[in-house]
């Protein structure tokens, strides 16, 4: 499958930690901060320096658009592939590749993320919460109590 | 190139190669996937996670969310439609059809089950649709059909100990509900029942004795009960059964486990509320309306429909303001109403809907070349018609249909 406006074969992305992925046009264009850049040139090849995404973290989302991008691949495999995807992550990994999705502009990667971690967030304490998005709460102690009171039935 | 040199400047590390501070639009694209519990939840884990439904983006990615969600029964549904022919008359029967496809517009008739193969008059669907693809019928609010017309499974549930027990023939008020208990794998039904006296009182004062029942006795007590596919039998329901619905505004829905109706109270002024009943533990309990319902509203258009895996509260001041659209976070709970839309639509749309169906559509019947079947669309916002053979007769009920295969232990009669 050829990109549409250039004649190139093969992008090279480098990732943060130095390591480097060939991969095919079709792969990237769901990364949009990428196809924008390789929409620019007129090069038969092409190597992008991705210095916020780490090797393992670009494999992973080089990994999800090969399978999606697949036209061979059902439905249901797709799914499954998804569910084994979410699974063999830990949290960081979930954030990481949150904001690696957000830096490469990847809508429906991001939006896959998001609901990987809303599913592990979902019906966990606010401590739980904090500690995850490792976030300070900035209310008083007064604040918190008066604010948790008046949402009282969300915490039962 | 300049472009190369702009784009390594836009992709220059930060400070640290990646951090994990998560920003607020990015937090906010979990959290508009979460339930509306844990989003209250999570408003007390920092300020600036509070008061999220004032912020318009991120009310229009919970919208987004809350349509495009994905909630597996309400893949491949169908729209169960009943045609009454001849309403009102000797002649009146029902005809049933399924409707499906992308604008609906593939139309199969449904034959009825035995029981009602010769008379299809008086028929009621319960409730709001299919449970794991079984329906609810009765007629003349006797007898109580469960119905799989996809397997042809059906039952006749059997007639309860105080029905025709004289001198009180059983009179069912139109308080009906179907669900299902998923902890003891069982199908309900729970219904109200009033009584009138077998023969009139006037019989007895004029043969000057003294009528064998007591007024008060009958009409206070109005004695609800549930209705178990597993034991195949009714019990009556004696705790905490509510005296004082004088008035269901509209069908039954059905949602994990609890039957919802609205229901309103006297005297003086008029109380309305979410009526629900716990099918697992067996009790009623309320939801009072949300806190923006006010006088203002007129009280007469009130609406409840399943939306999207949601009780939702269907509102709307006057005939032709726009309808205001609330979720349900937690049945019990008044400030757990969530006002999700506020839909403008034009004045030949009537109020209140009939119907939600899959994925975020409104079924209602609109005044446009007689009376025509339409839906509106939550995330287009676009008003559609049905197909013309489809016209919007008032007497019509609809409920979401899915086909289920799998026979149901106790349904085959």
């Amino acid at each position: 499958m050829a990109a549409e406006k250039s004649s190139i074969k093969i992008i090279t992305l480098i990732a943060a930690d130095g390591s480097v992925f060939e991969v095919e046009p079709n792969i990237v264009k769901e990364m949009k901060t990428v196809q924008s850049y390789i929409d620019e040139l007129d090069q038969n090849t092409v190597s992008i320096p991705l210095p916020n995404v780490f090797g393992n973290d670009l494999a992973m989302i080089i990994e999800y658009c090969k399978k999606h991008a697949s036209e061979e691949e059902t439905k249901e495999a797709k799914e499954e592939f998804d569910f084994e995807f979410v699974k063999r992550m830990k949290s960081d990994d979930k954030l990481r590749l949150l904001q690696a999705a957000s830096y490469l502009n990847m809508e429906s990667f991001l939006q896959f993320m998001a609901k990987a971690i809303a599913a592990e967030i979902e019906n966990q304490s606010v401590e739980f919460v904090r500690d995850y998005f490792q976030i300070e709460s900035d209310f008083t102690p007064e604040e918190e109590a008066e604010l948790r009171k008046e949402n009282e039935w969300a915490f039962k | 190139m300049s472009s190369k040199s702009e784009m390594e400047n836009s992709m220059a590390p930060t400070n640290e190669k990646v951090n994990k501070y998560i920003p607020n639009d990015l937090a906010f694209s979990v959290l508009s996937k979460l339930s509306l519990k844990s989003l209250k939840r999570f408003e007390c884990v920092c300020k600036s996670w509070t008061l999220l439904f004032e912020n318009p983006n991120f009310v229009s990615m919970y919208r987004n969310n809350f349509i495009s969600s994905h909630i597996s029964n309400y893949d491949d549904t169908s729209l169960l439609l009943q045609e009454i022919i001849s309403p009102f008359t000797k002649e009146e029967y029902s005809m049933f059809y399924l409707l499906s496809g992308e604008r609906f517009e593939n139309k199969v008739k449904l034959d009825l089950p035995p029981p009602f193969y010769e008379d299809g008059y008086d028929i009621k669907i319960l409730g709001s649709g299919s449970i794991n693809g079984t329906l609810c019928l009765t007629q003349r609010n006797t007898p109580f059909v469960l119905w799989n017309p996809a397997n042809e499974e059906f039952k006749v549930i059997p007639l309860s100990p105080i029905e025709f027990v004289p001198p009180y023939p059983a009179h069912f008020w139109d308080r009906l509900g179907f669900g299902y208990d998923h902890i003891r794998d069982d199908y309900k039904v729970i219904r109200n029942v009033g009584f009138y006296p077998l023969i009139e009182s006037t019989y007895y004062s004029l043969l000057q004795v003294k009528q064998p029942w007591n007024w008060e006795d009958l009409s206070d007590d109005p004695i609800w009960e549930l209705y178990s596919l597993r034991s195949n039998s009714w019990k009556k329901l004696d705790a905490n059964t509510p005296r004082d619905i004088w008035e269901i505004k509209c069908d039954q829905i059905y949602m994990d486990g609890i039957c919802h109706w609205w229901g309103g109270e006297q005297p003086e002024i008029i109380k309305e509320y979410l009526v629900s009943f716990d099918l697992i533990d067996e009790v009623f309990f309320t939801t009072p309306m949300p806190s923006y319902m006010d006088k203002k509203f007129y009280s007469g258009l009130v609406h409840l429909v399943m939306l999207n895996g949601s009780v939702a509260f269907i509102s709307n001041y006057a005939e032709t303001t726009p309808l205001h659209i609330s979720i349900l976070g937690e049945p019990g709970v008044k400030e757990s109403w969530t006002k999700l839309y506020i839909v403008d639509l034009l004045p030949s749309v009537e109020r209140p809907p009939i119907e939600a169906g899959n994925k975020g559509i409104i079924l209602f019947k609109r005044e446009i070349e007689g009376k025509r079947l339409s839906w509106f669309d939550l995330n287009s916002q676009m008003i559609e018609e049905f197909d013309a053979d489809i016209d919007g007769k008032w007497n019509r009920n609809i409920v979401i249909y899915k086909k289920n295969l799998i026979p149901t232990e106790g349904l085959n009669d």
